[in-house]
C-alpha cells in the first residue's frame, strides 16, 4: 500500500528518538504523510524522510549511554582501595609476591626475547623458503654422517639437469681462510673476511643491496663488498661501485673491481663475510678436484611452487649417477631452517639449536608457574585471616560473584604491578643479558610480543587469583563471622602438593644444570679432545717462507711451532679416493684430510700410538699420518711404512696418532689422514708458548711477522679461546640455564619463606604453650623443621628419578659423554635440604625464641 | 535578555498555542503557520520550538485519545502556562511601547 510510511525511516526514527517524544513525532509525521500522499505518494515519502532526518538532532535523541545506577565503577574503585590496603597491611607477603611474580615475569620476558631472536635468525632472507642447502649423507661404519661439503661440479650439474632448480651456487665458506685476508685500496689497508661464491650466489641469496646487481659475481675480477667495508675503504658506501681493490690472503692475491655493495646484514644473519669473491678465481688458485673430492658448499634456489620432496627425490642418487664409486646420497634442507634444525644423526634430522630454544622455553614456563604457585599459596593461606571480611561483606549482601571479582581483581593488580617491575628489570638487565647470550636484542614492542607478555600476565593473574577467589567466596557467612572456619585437610594437602611441585621442579633444574655444565666442561677438556690447546696461538701468514718459519721457531720461549690448517670445530673437506694394499673393492670410506707441516702435531701435543711424527729425517716429503680410526677403517694393524695412494699421489705412512677431535664432540671421531706439506703451503702457523712468557713471546712473534710481512697487521688468536667459541652457543645456554635455575630456586624459597612465616604465626599459641610446659628452644625448632623435612623427602622421591630420566635422555645425544654419577643427585638433594632448612630455620628460630607470654596473655 | 527569552519563531508558535489553547498540536500549528506566513515549514521546526518552550515552562502538553488517524498514534495537545502567557504579555508590551515611540513618519507618498 502506498499510504504506508517508509519502513526504514520509521525504524531509524524509533531507534534514535527519545521515547517521551516518539509517539508525538511519529504521529505528526504520519499525519502529514497521509495528507501529502493524497497529492503525491512520492513527495509524501520524500517529506517523511526529510522530516525524520530533521528530527535527528541532539535534543531529540535518546540517551544511548545507560544512566544505570549500578555500582560497578564504585565497586571497582573500592576493590582497588581494598587491595592496596591489604598490600600495606601485609606488606611482607606483598613484597614476597611482588618479588616472586616480577622475577618470574622478568625471566619470562627475557627468555621470550631470546627465543624470538633465535626463531628469526636468517628469516630476513628474501624468498628464503625457496633457498636450500644441499647436504651429503655419507655411509660410514658408525652410521650415516651428514656433511655440508659437496663436490665442486655439483652446483652447475644440478642447475642444468634438474629443471626445478632456478639458481644454484657454490661457495667456499669464510672458515677456509681462518685468519683474515688483507684488502688494500690506495693507501688504505684493512683485514677482512672473504667468502668465495659462484655467479648465481646473489640470485640464491637475495641480500639487500645498496648498489650493483645480481650479476655482480659473474666475472672473475668482480668483488662484492659490505656496506661497512665500503665505508672504511672508500669513505662512503655510495662511491665504492667501480673502484678497484686488491685482495691478498695466504698464497692468493689479485686485483678486483667493486661490482656491488651489500647492505649491512641484520644481526641475526648466520653468514658473516666482508666481501664476496668469484668462485672461479678461487678454482684458478686451488684445484678442487672432481666428483670424489668434497669441499665447496652448494646452495640452490628452487622454482616457485616446487615442493622440497620433488627436488630431494631427483637429488638423492645424483652423485652415484656421476661416479659409480660414490655411495653418498644428497638431500636438501631449507637454508633458513639450518640454524635451528641443523643437526643430523645417522642421516635423520635430530633438531639442533631448537633443543635449546625448547629447553629455555620450558624453564621460562616453569619459573612462571612456580611464581604463580607462590602467590596462590600465600593468598589461600591468608584467606583464613580474611574470613571476617568475607563474612561481613556477605552479611551486607555481597554476592559470591562480587567476591570472586574482588579477589581476581586483586590478583590482576598484583600481576600488573609485577609486570611493571619486570619491565624495569628487563630494561636494566638487557645489556647484561645481551652480553651473556652474545646477541643484540632490543626491547622492541611489536604486536606479538606485547600480546604474549600481556597474555602471560593475565594468565598469571588468573591462575594465581583463581583458587583464592573461588575458595574464599565459598565460605558460609555465619561460620565466617563466629570464627568456626577450619582449614580443611584438603586445603592443607593442596598447599603442600603445590610446594612439593615447586621444589621438585627446582631439584630437576639443579640436576639438569649440573649435568649440562659437567658435560660441556668434559667436551671442552683437553684430554677429551686429544690435543693440547693451552698456550697455543695461531695466526695467518700471507708471505709464508721457510726463513720466517725458522725465525719464529728460534724465538726464545717458543716451545714449538708448526704450520697447517688444523682448527677446532671446522668440518673439513676430505676424499674417498684412497687406495692401499688390501683394500676391499667395494670399500669407499670417506677420509677427512688436512695438510700440515713438520712439527704441528708436536706443537699440539698429539699422542703418537705407532711410528713417529713427520720428520725431515725420513727423506721424502711424501709422508702421511693416520688417526687410529683411519687405521682401523683400513683394517691395518700396523700401517707404519705402508704406501697409500691419495688422490693419485703415493705417500708413506709414518705414524698413527691417537684419535683427536677436530670436529664437534657431538660426533664420533672420523677417519682422518694428515698429509705433510711444505711450510710454504701452510696458511697459518701455530705456536706453543712457554707458560708465563706469553706477553714477551707474542711481542717478539709480532716483530718477526712484521719484518716478513711489511704493512700487514699481526692478527693472532689463542687456540683455547677459539675452541670455546666453537661451543659458544652451548656455553651460553649453559650459563643462561644456570641463572634461570637460580631464579627458580630463589622464587621457590621466597614462597616457602612466606608460607613458613604464615604457618608459624598461626601456631604461635601452640609453640608458646609447649615452651611454657618446658620444651626447649631447640626442641621447638626441630619439631617445626621436621614438618618441612617430610615435604622435602617427598620432593626428592619424585624429582630425582625424573631428573635422571631427563638428563640421561639429553646425554644420549652426545657421542662422548659423562657418566651420570650418583653424586649429582646427592648434590642436588642435599642442596635442596640445605636451602629449605636455611629458609625455614630463619623463621622457626625466630618463633622458638619468642617470649611465650606475649602470645598467651591475650584472650 | 533574561532567562525567559523567546525567539521570533517560538513567539509565533506560542501565539498559536495560546490562540488554540488545549487544541493545538504539531501538524495543526504547522499548517496554521504556513497559512499565515505563506511559506512552507518543516514539522520538526515546530517540534523544536515546542519542546524548547516546554522545557522553559511556557507550554504544557497532554496526550489526546487514540483515534484511527495518524496510524493510531495519539495527538499531543499543547496549552499555554501562566508563565508563557506572562512572557507573551511582556513581549507584547515591550513591542507596543517601543512602537508607540515611533514618530509619524512620512515616506513621501
Amino acid at each position: 500500500m502506498s499510504s504506508q510510511p517508509p519502513k526504514r525511516a520509521l525504524q531509524f526514527l524509533r531507534w534514535f528518538c527519545r521515547e517521551d517524544y516518539l509517539e508525538e513525532f511519529e504521529g505528526d509525521l504520519i499525519e502529514l504523510f497521509e495528507k501529502y500522499s493524497e497529492e503525491s505518494p512520492r513527495k509524501a515519502r520524500w517529506k517523511f524522510f526529510w522530516g525524520v532526518l530533521r528530527c535527528f538532532r541532539p535534543g531529540f535523541m535518546k540517551a544511548f549511554y545507560k544512566v544505570n545506577h549500578s555500582n560497578t565503577t564504585a565497586m571497582f574503585l573500592h576493590n582497588i582501595t581494598l587491595a592496596f590496603r591489604g598490600f600495606r597491611k601485609y606488606w611482607g607477603s606483598f613484597l614476597i609476591n611482588l618479588l616472586g611474580l616480577s622475577t618470574g615475569l622478568t625471566c619470562f620476558i627475557l627468555i621470550s626475547l631470546w627465543v624470538r631472536d633465535e626463531l628469526q635468525v636468517d628469516r630476513f632472507l628474501k624468498e628464503g623458503d625457496r633457498v636450500f642447502q644441499v647436504l651429503q649423507n655419507v655411509e660410514e661404519p658408525g652410521g650415516i654422517k651428514t656433511m655440508e661439503a659437496t663436490p665442486a661440479p655439483l652446483a652447475e650439474a644440478i642447475k642444468t639437469e634438474i629443471p626445478e632448480v632456478e639458481f644454484a651456487a657454490r661457495t667456499i665458506p669464510t672458515s677456509f681462510n681462518v685468519s683474515k685476508g688483507v684488502i688494500s685500496a690506495g693507501e688504505t689497508k684493512l683485514k677482512a673476511v672473504a667468502q668465495y661464491a659462484s655467479s648465481d650466489f646473489l640470485n640464491v641469496f637475495r641480500y639487500p643491496m645498496l648498489s650493483g646487481g645480481e650479476d655482480a659475481l659473474s666475472g672473475k675480477d668482480g668483488v662484492v663488498i659490505s656496506e661497512r667495508l665500503a665505508t672504511n675503504l672508500f669513505g662512503a658506501s655510495e662511491s665504492a661501485l667501480g673502484k678497484t681493490l686488491t685482495w691478498k690472503a695466504q698464497n692468493m692475491d689479485g686485483t678486483f673491481l667493486v661490482t656491488a655493495v651489500l647492505k649491512e646484514l641484520p644481526a641475526n644473519a648466520t653468514s658473516h663475510f666482508d666481501l664476496l669473491l668469484s668462485f672461479d678465481w678461487f678454482t684458478d688458485c686451488h684445484d678442487l678436484g672432481g666428483w670424489s673430492n668434497n669441499s665447496p658448499r652448494t646452495f640452490v634456489k628452487l622454482q616457485e611452487g616446487v615442493p622440497q620432496e620433488v627436488f630431494n627425490a631427483k637429488l638423492k642418487d645424483f652423485l652415484s649417477s656421476r661416479d659409480a664409486n660414490i655411495s653418498a646420497t644428497l638431500f636438501a634442507q631449507n637454508y633458513t631452517d639450518r640454524y635451528l634444525y641443523g643437526s643430523y644423526e645417522n642421516g635423520k634430522p635430530v633438531g639442533g639449536r631448537i633443543e635449546y630454544v625448547i629447553l629455555l622455553t620450558t624453564i621460562a614456563v616453569f619459573i612462571l608457574i612456580i611464581a604463580c604457585i607462590n602467590f596462590m599459596n600465600l593468598s589461600t593461606a591468608r584467606a583464613s585471616r580474611r574470613t571476617k571480611e568475607v563474612g561481613v561483606k556477605k552479611a551486607l549482601g555481597a554476592g559470591r560473584k562480587g567476591l570472586i571479582v574482588q579477589y581476581l581483581q586483586e590478583s590482576f593488580i598484583m600481576s600488573f604491578l609485577s609486570l611493571a617491575v619486570a619491565f624495569l628489570a628487563v630494561l636494566l638487565l638487557l645489556p647484561v643479558f645481551n652480553e651473556i647470550v652474545g646477541k643484540h636484542i632490543q626491547l622492541e614492542f611489536d604486536g606479538s610480543l606485547i600480546l604474549l607478555v600481556f597474555a602471560a600476565t593475565l594468565l598469571t593473574g588468573l591462575i594465581s587469583g583463581s583458587y583464592p577467589a573461588f575458595y574464599l567466596s565459598r565460605f558460609n557467612p555465619v561460620r565466617d563471622l563466629n570464627g568456626t572456619v577450619k582449614t580443611s585437610g584438603f586445603e592443607v594437602l593442596f598447599r603442600k602438593a603445590l610446594v612439593v611441585f615447586q621444589f621438585a621442579v627446582s631439584v630437576i633444574l639443579i640436576v639438569v644444570v649440573l649435568v649440562v655444565n659437567r658435560q660441556l666442561n668434559f667436551i671442552q677438556d683437553n684430554k677429551t679432545a686429544g690435543y693440547d690447546r693451552d698456550q697455543v696461538i695461531y695466526f695467518g701468514v700471507e708471505n709464508m717462507s721457510q726463513a720466517f718459519f725458522t725465525d719464529i721457531r728460534d724465538i726464545p720461549g717458543v716451545l714449538n711451532a708448526g704450520g697447517g690448517g688444523l682448527i677446532s670445530g671446522n668440518s673439513l673437506g676430505g676424499t674417498n679416493n684412497v687406495q692401499w694394499k688390501g683394500k676391499e673393492a667395494e670399500q669407499s670410506t670417506f677420509f677427512s684430510t688436512f695438510w700440515m707441516s713438520y712439527y704441528l702435531a708436536e706443537t699440539l701435543n698429539m699422542e703418537v700410538v705407532q711410528g713417529d711424527y713427520f720428520s725431515e729425517d725420513f727423506g721424502s716429503e711424501a709422508q702421511v699420518m693416520l688417526n687410529e680410526k683411519a687405521a682401523k677403517e683400513m683394517g691395518l694393524n700396523n700401517p707404519v711404512g705402508m704406501i697409500l695412494t691419495i688422490n693419485g699421489d703415493e705417500r708413506k705412512v709414518v705414524g698413527v696418532l691417537k684419535d683427536f677431535h677436530f670436529e664437534s664432540l657431538y660426533d664420533e671421531v672420523k677417519p682422518c689422514i694428515l698429509l705433510l706439506a711444505p711450510i710454504n703451503y701452510a696458511p697459518r702457523i701455530s705456536v706453543k708458548i712457554q707458560a708465563g712468557l706469553e706477553k714477551t713471546v707474542i711481542n717478539r712473534v709480532k716483530e718477526v711477522y712484521e719484518e716478513y710481512n711489511p704493512g700487514l697487521v699481526f692478527d693472532f688468536r689463542f687456540m683455547d679461546e677459539d675452541y670455546q667459541r666453537l661451543y659458544a652457543s652451548e656455553n651460553r645456554v649453559a650459563i643462561l640455564s644456570k641463572y634461570f635455575t637460580a631464579f627458580a630456586i630463589m622464587i621457590s624459597c621466597l614462597g616457602l619463606f612466606g608460607m613458613a612465616s604464615f604457618m608459624l604465626e598461626r601456631r604461635m599459641k601452640e609453640i608458646s604453650i609447649r615452651k611454657v610446659l618446658g620444651a626447649s628452644h631447640m626442641e621447638v625448632v626441630r619439631l617445626l623443621n621436621s614438618d618441612y623435612m617430610k615435604l622435602i623427602g617427598l620432593t626428592l622421591i619424585i624429582s630425582l628419578p625424573a631428573g635422571y630420566l631427563v638428563t640421561s635422555k639429553w646425554l644420549s645425544g652426545f657421542a662422548y659423554r659423562i657418566e651420570l654419577d650418583w653424586w649429582y643427585f646427592l648434590l642436588a638433594g642435599s642442596g635442596l635440604i640445605i636451602i629449605t632448612w636455611a629458609t625455614v630455620s630463619f623463621q622457626t628460630i625466630k618463633a622458638g625464641r619468642a617470649n611465650p607470654v606475649k602470645y598467651l596473655k591475650s584472650e | 535578555m533574561n532567562e525567559h527569552s523567546l525567539g521570533e519563531f517560538e513567539e509565533l508558535v506560542l501565539l498559536l498555542v495560546a490562540a488554540h489553547n488545549n487544541e493545538a498540536y504539531g501538524v495543526m500549528i504547522m499548517e496554521q503557520l504556513e497559512l499565515k506566513l505563506e511559506k512552507k515549514l518543516n514539522i520538526s521546526a515546530v517540534h523544536v520550538a515546542l519542546k524548547r518552550m516546554e522545557k522553559k515552562g511556557f507550554v504544557e502538553s497532554s496526550f489526546g485519545g487514540i483515534t484511527n488517524e495518524r496510524g493510531g498514534r495519539r495527538k499531543k495537545y499543547y496549552s499555554i502556562t501562566s508563565l508563557g502567557k506572562k512572557v507573551l504579555d511582556q513581549q507584547y508590551e515591550i513591542r507596543t511601547s517601543i512602537y508607540k515611540q515611533i514618530p509619524n513618519l512620512s515616506f513621501g507618498q
